[in-house]
């Protein structure tokens, strides 16, 4: 492997350097533990391709087109990039597949670009795809033949994963194994023969037991109404009419058996077992990454006798949108609940998921946000969408302390509470210590990309919880630590596409608009010789950006709409917000400023303007704000602008989101 | 006594241009002065050789302000 090494593979090993060296923190050399080692493989180039004259690799020679090329609807790569015609007719299931199977790289309207990485390839392995199938599959769906280092690939980072899981049953840790090979290997390593916990005599042997057979399908939600799921079937049998069309039959043999090998995989199956003693818990862990058979963590819920059951249930009335149900299922797929990450847009309903989770598991639940702001609205949400008895819902703050009682089965808190390590008041190390010392069925991390991974462990090692569920708009950073979420919490189990999401009207479709603002020459002159970060300053504070501002405010206010402008310098945000005589929002508004505000914002019809920094780009759900202006930003962060965005996604009114961009 | 001295007239239509330019003159990074004379607001009087190489800057600035997948710029 190492000599395959290219660029990316050498970045990793340099941060994995950098990271064990005495200088670095201790809690960074053990992220990289949590890795394992063919999470950096990478797929071999052999064979480069001959690239044209205009750079174009020129892939004919190595790959031979199938006859029927034409039916098929994938360009797979031999750099691990796949290439997919939504025009297809057999887009939707192949979409499905790609989704499972890679990482969307970039979905415009009519060919969607896919990548194969190791963390995707792990990512549907835990969801119960098997090596030789997304082969197969990969193979059938290609216009192709498939390379042979794609293969390689696939098999290098599938063979060992999700192999072995770590199951809770009964308050007892189980590590479970459909695959004796791997279940003796396993066996015969010293460490985790060590880790075993061997109750009587009989139990020395594996314990071997039928793999449940029929398994009853989750019901999510309410009940659907008559004829089943309205939106899906009909998508369903419109799909069939185009499909009987011209598609090759070995595709559909394999959809069908796609669909079938996903769903329950593991019927009427011989599951090997032995038991884990609790305390050797995180040693048995780490030695089985080492041992390139990551452990994936399952909790049995149903089976769950210890942890009371809390008596939630979402409302009758509250119904699922189909992509909705679609995430859970992935997430609930063999009757068990998976750790792992839901990707989401923003304004998509996130927070009803995440209520639907907990309505699944019924085990005590805790949540994690971001802001006061965001715990507040989880808070309505369990009560918009859940019947539970808000009295056991408790929110812990730094303003708002609920006291907790022993029936408190919801806890909703924020990161940098959990995460505290300074000394607490006395009444908060009260509400730490219980939670410290509960076990939590399920935990929902809200916005899980803007924790830094050392942050996370600490909220990892403070609270326990059996499942995390992780939700997200934007599983992109800038830096590559996203990664090292998917080790920490759980692969990615769905990612739903933007556009389709728009096209089917589930959110709002946004026009953006990058307004250029000349710069005045007195600011621009002084802008070229200053070298300092003052020139940010001039070219925001830029007289005709200002004017145009202004412009565009007035006009909106005139047409009714709500309008939220951002700016990530406080500076400019104060001063435009006192020009304009409207009210904002930066770091230092007090928290009962903020909610006044924005209940104003909401329901008053004088108060159409809003001025917001950097605190607003997350978690602020606004229902009504339609019009965005951005008059500062990074500049460079995908994560910013589409969280940004998302504040208007929720808009049912048309959209608009104004870049201000100054022109040289 | 007339003193002639040969030159390119420089009209711009914005006037930040006008700004960057007599940056550059300011600060000498054609190598020289090159302002003969400030008109007006969008026109300059500049000497005869820098024109082309004037016009490089130009599109070196315009290159940079715009977003670029290679671009390695802050």
């Amino acid at each position: 492997m190492a000599g395959k090494r290219s660029s990316k593979t050498r970045d990793w090993a340099d941060y994995q350097e950098r990271s064990s060296s005495p200088k670095r923190l201790a809690i960074d050399t053990e992220i990289s533990k949590d890795v394992p080692n063919s999470a950096s493989a990478n797929i071999s180039t052999s064979g480069a391709a001959p690239c044209d004259e205009y750079g174009a690799k020129d892939y004919s020679v190595l790959l031979t087109l199938k006859l029927d090329h034409s039916t098929r609807p994938l360009w797979v790569a031999p750099d691990g990039h796949i290439f997919l015609e939504s025009f297809s007719p057999v887009y939707r299931h192949a979409r499905d597949f790609l989704i499972a199977i890679a990482e969307p790289v970039c979905r415009p309207e009519h060919i969607h670009e896919f990548q194969l990485t190791s963390y995707s390839l792990y990512a549907a392995v835990s969801v119960g795809l098997q090596t030789e199938n997304i082969i197969h599959y990969l193979s059938v769906l290609s216009k192709t033949t498939i390379p042979p280092g794609i293969v390689e690939y696939i098999k290098l980072c599938t063979l060992s994963y999700g192999k072995v899981k770590l199951v809770l049953k009964h308050n007892r840790y189980f590590v479970e194994s459909i695959y004796p090979d791997v279940m003796q290997s396993l066996l015969k390593d010293d460490v985790i023969q060590s880790t075993r916990l061997i109750r009587s005599e009989e139990e020395e042997a594996l314990i071997v037991e039928q793999a449940a057979t029929k398994k009853q399908p989750l019901q999510f939600g309410a009940k659907p109404p008559p004829g089943g799921e309205p939106g899906l079937s009909k998508e369903d049998s419109q799909d069939s009419n185009l499909e009987s069309t011209s598609v090759p039959n070995d595709i559909y043999d394999y959809l069908e058996r796609m669909d079938r090998d996903e769903e329950d995989q593991d019927e009427q199956k011989e599951v090997l077992s032995f038991e884990i003693d609790q305390e050797h818990l995180e040693i048995l862990q780490k030695r089985c990454i080492e041992l390139e058979y990551p452990l994936l963590a399952e909790y049995d819920f149903r089976n769950d006798t210890v942890n009371p059951d809390i008596n939630i249930d979402l409302k009758p009335t509250t119904i699922l949108r189909p992509y909705q149900e679609k995430s859970l299922r992935k997430m609930f797929g063999n009757g068990r609940a998976r750790s792992g990450v839901i990707v989401l847009p923003c304004g998509a309903g996130k927070t009803l998921v995440g209520v639907t989770a907990a309505c699944t598991v019924r085990k005590r639940c805790m949540v994690l946000c971001t802001s006061a702001v965001a715990v507040e609205q989880w808070w309505s949400q369990f009560k918009l969408w859940s019947n539970i008895d808000m009295s056991v819902v408790c929110r812990f703050t730094s303003d708002a302390k609920d006291k907790p009682s022993p029936n408190t089965s919801i806890a909703i808190s924020t990161y940098s509470m959990v995460s505290y390590t300074q000394k607490r008041a006395w009444d908060s190390q009260q509400v730490m210590d219980f939670l410290q010392n509960r076990e939590w069925g399920l935990m929902i991390l809200d916005e899980v990309q803007t924790i830094p991974a050392d942050k996370f462990r600490r909220v990892l090692s403070a609270v326990q919880a059996h499942c995390k569920l992780g939700l997200t708009a934007t599983l992109v950073r800038e830096d590559d630590k996203i990664q090292d979420l998917n080790f920490l919490i759980g692969p990615k189990l769905y990612e739903a596409n933007w556009m389709e999401l728009q096209n089917l009207g589930f959110i709002a479709r946004v026009q953006c608009a990058e307004v250029w603002c000349p710069m005045t020459p007195e600011f621009y002159a002084e802008y070229l010789r200053i070298k300092t970060r003052k020139r940010k300053l001039l070219y925001v504070m830029n007289p005709n950006k200002f004017r145009i501002c202004q412009f565009l405010m007035r006009y909106h206010e005139r047409r009714n709409d709500k309008i939220m402008i951002f700016s990530d310098m406080v500076f400019p945000l104060r001063t435009y917000a006192m020009k304009l005589d409207r009210p904002f929002i930066d770091g230092q508004t007090p928290q009962k400023e903020r909610m006044k505000i924005l209940k104003n914002f909401r329901h008053n019809p004088q108060v159409n303007t809003i001025f917001i920094s950097k605190v607003g780009d997350n978690s602020f759900d606004l229902p009504d704000a339609n019009v965005l202006i951005q008059v500062s930003a990074h500049g460079g962060s995908r994560r910013q602008e589409a969280q940004r965005l998302g504040r208007i996604l929720r808009a049912k009114k048309g959209t608009i989101y104004w870049d201000l961009v100054f022109l040289i | 006594m007339v003193q002639v001295t040969k030159g390119v007239l420089l009209k711009c239509s914005d006037t930040a241009i006008k700004e960057f330019i007599r940056y550059l003159d300011e600060k000498q990074l054609l190598g020289k002065r090159f302002i003969i004379k400030d008109l007006d607001d969008h026109h300059l009087f500049i000497s005869e050789g820098v024109a082309n190489h004037l016009q490089g800057q130009l599109d070196d600035l315009m290159l940079r302000n715009s977003y670029s997948e290679f671009s390695t710029t802050d």
